[in-house]
């Protein structure tokens, strides 16, 4: 049952995770650009707090979370013509290693029986196309989550549900950052087909 | 006979009389088409020694007769153009692979192929090797996205040719190859280096290009032609809605496919 945030939602009511310095998260970034880290305000996303700010870096606990939230979105929902990429944009493509250098608090939405706080997976699947953003629940909770400075929101992929993905806002945290190969790699080809029975041309 | 032949876990004995007449029969037939197509190659070749077809079993079959060296196969050979060699050995090896393929091949897929056409009997064929064989992985990938793409563009109405363009347009072929270079128009160079072009760019109601997609075309310049048709032709939010960004063009919602392309591939939520 996805819901707004309510003033009773406070950190010692809802589910607040420190995510552990030096940990490593993946990112999937057009190799044109200086750096991945790259905070987006853009409505089109899911986690930007209601007015834009701050923008939000979308990173993913492995390579194949990170392929799973950018080249092989909605797969579970693709007809099989539809699963594929031209091999010269992969080539155009990075998976970055971004290390958050300090511990990070964040409201966890993977843990378990969400339903205790009255929230539930729904929420990953707020989408309403008619609606501008397309977003009912989700900005709300991202600016609920500012409020409580808590650094951002950790989720699970609606793309591959047993995948993590963490939205982290631009509010100073120091990253390292590092480039993994380009996703014509064999590593990442591995990946693509194997876990997303994907194909190139 | 050929019922028998069909299957792939009951091999042939080629010793059986019965089966060697038919054998013998099927591959003075695919020299006939070799000679059909390349008369010079299969000479200068000497078929009789040259072309090798395996039974299911591994063993080499020839054809039985070997083809003596005639007056324009000694005229071709006195060209030395590896060219030319290379292409009759290339058809030879083909045939070769393809008979191997059609070996294993169980009776449906027999069938299936046989009403399939040319393009896909041979990806048909393909794909059974690539089954049987280890491959290697971008072969493996790069043929199965070719088949998708081939299908998701068909469904859309598939791919016309730079003289279709044309008069459509009312403008020369030359001014719709320099449309495609400057990237004003979507297109594909296919191996024999023609451009071919997605059905679905056109506004066909009304002679021209659809309204809004020359917007798009500026902004992902930098995209390569299978990307862009991909992007216009999937599903963006499948979960709620079977829109792709080519329909809501069609709408009239261009702002929002440019929307979609500014993330389309960006890792987001």
């Amino acid at each position: 049952m996805a819901r707004f945030p309510e003033d009773t939602d406070t950190l010692e009511s809802l589910p607040v995770t420190t995510i552990e310095s030096n940990t490593c998260f993946y990112r999937v970034n057009g190799m044109q650009y200086n750096s991945a880290i790259y905070f987006s305000a853009s409505p089109q996303n899911r986690w930007t707090p209601l007015g834009g700010s701050p923008g939000v870096c979308y990173m993913a606990g492995s390579p194949v979370g990170a392929l799973a939230e950018s080249v092989c979105r909605n797969v579970a929902r693709l007809d099989e013509s539809e699963m594929f990429s031209s091999l010269a944009e992969l080539k155009k493509l990075g998976m970055f290693e971004l290390v958050l250098r300090n511990p990070v608090t964040v409201l966890d939405l993977t843990v378990a029986h969400l339903g205790r706080y009255r929230l539930d997976a729904t929420i990953l699947g707020d989408y309403d196309e008619s609606l501008s953003p397309p977003y009912k629940f989700s900005p709300a909770w991202a600016s609920h989550a500012v409020d409580l400075k808590l650094a951002g929101i950790l989720y699970r992929s609606r793309h591959k549900i047993d995948e993590t993905c963490l939205g982290l806002f631009d509010v100073g945290t120091d990253i390292f950052e590092g480039v993994h190969g380009t996703l014509d790699d064999d590593q990442y080809l591995e990946i693509l087909e194997d876990e997303f029975m994907w194909g190139v041309i | 006979m050929i019922e028998e032949m069909n299957q792939p876990d009951k091999r042939v004995d080629q010793r059986d009389p019965e089966f060697q007449e038919d054998f013998d029969r099927a591959l003075k037939q695919v020299e006939a088409v070799l000679r059909l197509y390349y008369p010079e190659e299969v000479d200068a070749l000497k078929v009789g020694e040259t072309l090798k077809v395996r039974n299911p079993d591994g063993k080499i079959l020839t054809t039985g007769e070997e083809v003596r060296r005639g007056a324009k196969a000694k005229r071709a050979r006195a060209k030395g153009v590896k060219a030319f060699r290379a292409r009759a050995e290339l058809v030879l090896r083909g045939v070769e692979a393809i008979s191997r393929e059609v070996g294993h091949l169980p009776p449906d897929s027999v069938d299936r192929l046989l009403r399939s056409s040319d393009p896909r009997l041979l990806v048909g064929l393909a794909r059974a090797s690539l089954e049987d064989t280890p491959i290697d992985r971008m072969e493996r990938m790069t043929l199965r996205g070719a088949e998708r793409f081939q299908k998701l563009i068909e469904n859309a109405g598939g791919l016309v040719s730079s003289r279709w363009v044309s008069e459509f347009l009312g403008v020369s072929e030359e001014a719709v190859r320099k449309r495609a270079q400057r990237g004003s128009l979507i297109a594909r160079r296919t191996a024999s280096g023609d451009l071919s072009f997605p059905r679905f760019q056109f506004d066909e109601g009304n002679a021209r290009l659809l309204p809004g997609l020359s917007k798009l075309l500026t902004e992902t310049e930098s995209w390569e032609p299978e990307e862009l048709t991909r992007f216009l032709l999937v599903r963006h939010e499948p979960a709620s809605s079977d829109d792709t960004p080519l329909t809501l063009i069609q709408r009239g919602e261009v702002d929002r496919v440019l929307e979609l392309a500014q993330v389309y591939m960006q890792q987001r939520a």
